[in-house]
């Protein structure tokens, strides 16, 4: 079994592991860089604006100049000019 | 770049949606970069993982490959020139470890050939590697082994070892057996130095002596009795002896004759490449000569040497002289002898004369020389 397929199926296994949705602001040589870890995907990504959506709900990041990096364990770094963050509660709102 | 992308290497990517493919890594587990323009960033592991996904999202690459595993997957297209590369930094780590050449100083009478074989019986010569070397034992080695070195000495200059050698001043001479010796004429001869060291002096300046008699006794009467030491001391005369020196009109003369190429081989280092080698028994009066001659560059000797076996066929004719040339080979014949007559005298008056005899020419010299005339002989005592 490959790595990422363990663990891809640890999640499956333990979906409450996967649901927290965790928030993260780091320093880095860039500024600051905010983690965001229990990520299912993006749905919106551009410079100005970047939408994760995860189990908990949706997350809306503003800013200018923003970019992303995918990490390992669903955790999305956003570095970047973040002016403000925005929840939505629940997936389907 | 992350440390990943400078490791592993990273590919950059460019598509309609790169949403798409920040959802692939995420989904996946793997890393994935968006940059500010708009491109995303993999690392050639992560690329290769998900080539068919990304390929299904008409991804296009728009940059080589970065980063370690970029350069290496760029030079993976030039192989020979790389490996040639690398084959070229061994070598040149490897060679300088080398010895590749022995420059040979302070010698006079000692051959550098001489010095060369000795060292090479010490082990050490061109093709020896430095880091095996110890130089002190080899020196040692080859002070031990030598009765014509007194001292040598190995530097080492980048490839070269520098040896510098300094001679025996004479041959060592084994003292004598006997405990009590008298020192005697080894010639007839007017004494003109004595120096008595141990002993007593039976002749003085001025004496003419003969052959076999006493210059400096062994017998010393002292308070106790008559006591037997070993004489010695230093006595110079002079005295004088004929030389000479007869040629044959007709002379036999060997003449060696170069023929074919027999052998030809190259030694690089410790290393010799027989090239070809045609001889086997040898015929009656042919006999095989070597050449070794060295390869320089640009004035620097380089450790490969050509060594040519020639066939050598020895024939002898007999020639007559000319009357025209009889006093010049008497002539060179008799220098010889003389040279050799004379080695360690101090000439003082040499007249030479020479004639045609019937069967060819005579040179005769009368050398007068200054010369040390003593001689030691065991006392045999009645114990």
């Amino acid at each position: 079994m490959t790595k990422a397929k363990r663990r891809m199926s640890l999640a499956a296994l333990s979906p409450t592991l996967a649901a927290g949705l965790s928030l993260e602001m780091k320093k880095s040589r860039l500024g600051a860089v905010m983690l965001v870890s229990g990520v299912i995907s993006v749905t919106e990504l551009s410079g100005e604006e970047i939408t994760l959506l995860s189990h908990s709900g949706r997350l809306f990041i503003f800013g200018e100049r923003l970019t992303v990096t995918a990490l390992e364990s669903r955790t999305l770094a956003v570095y970047g000019k973040i002016k403000g963050v925005e929840m939505s509660y629940g997936r389907r709102e | 770049m992350r440390l990943e992308y400078f490791l592993f290497g990273c590919r950059e990517y460019s598509l309609d949606s790169p949403r798409e493919l920040i959802n692939l890594a995420l989904s996946s587990s793997r890393t994935a970069t968006l940059t500010p323009r708009g491109t995303v960033v993999l690392s050639i592991p992560t690329a290769k993982g998900l080539r068919e996904q990304i390929n299904a999202l008409g991804a296009r690459e728009v940059a080589k490959p970065r980063g370690i595993g970029g350069l290496i997957i760029s030079l993976s297209r030039h192989i020979p020139t790389v490996g040639a590369v690398v084959i070229s930094l061994f070598l040149c780590i490897f060679s300088s470890d080398l010895v590749f050449d022995v420059q040979i100083s302070g010698n006079g009478r000692v051959s550098e050939e001489q010095i060369i074989a000795e060292l090479d019986a010490a082990g050490f010569g061109v093709g020896s590697r430095w880091s095996k070397t110890d130089e002190s034992a080899v020196e040692l080695s080859v002070l031990q082994a030598s009765d014509t070195l007194s001292w040598i000495s190995i530097n080492r200059r980048g490839r070269t070892a520098y040896v510098s050698v300094l001679e025996l001043d004479s041959v060592p001479v084994a003292p004598p057996a006997f405990t009590a010796a008298n020192i005697v004429a080894s010639c007839d001869c007017v004494i003109e130095e004595i120096t008595v060291l141990r002993g007593s002096a039976a002749v003085s300046v001025g004496d003419t002596v003969r052959e076999g008699e006493l210059l400096i006794s062994g017998i010393v009467e002292g308070e106790g009795g008559t006591e037997y030491v070993m004489a010695e001391g230093i006595v110079r005369g002079t005295s004088s002896e004929r030389i000479t020196t007869e040629i044959s009109r007709r002379s036999v003369e060997s003449v060696t004759r170069e023929g074919a190429l027999a052998a030809l081989s190259v030694k690089i280092f410790n290393f010799n490449i027989n090239i070809f080698q045609s001889y086997g028994n040898l015929p009656e009066g042919c006999a095989i000569i070597e050449e070794k001659s060295n390869i320089t560059l640009l004035g620097r000797r380089l450790p490969v040497t050509v060594v040519r076996g020639k066939y050598a066929y020895s024939e002898q004719s007999v020639r007559t002289l000319s009357d025209s040339e009889l006093p010049i080979a008497a002539g060179n014949a008799h220098t010889e002898r003389l040279n050799s007559a004379l080695l360690g005298r101090d000439l003082i008056s040499l007249k030479t004369e020479g004639e045609f005899t019937d069967g060819g020419y005579k040179m005769q010299s009368l050398a007068v020389y200054s010369a040390q005339v003593g001689r030691v002989v065991e006392i045999k005592t009645e114990d």
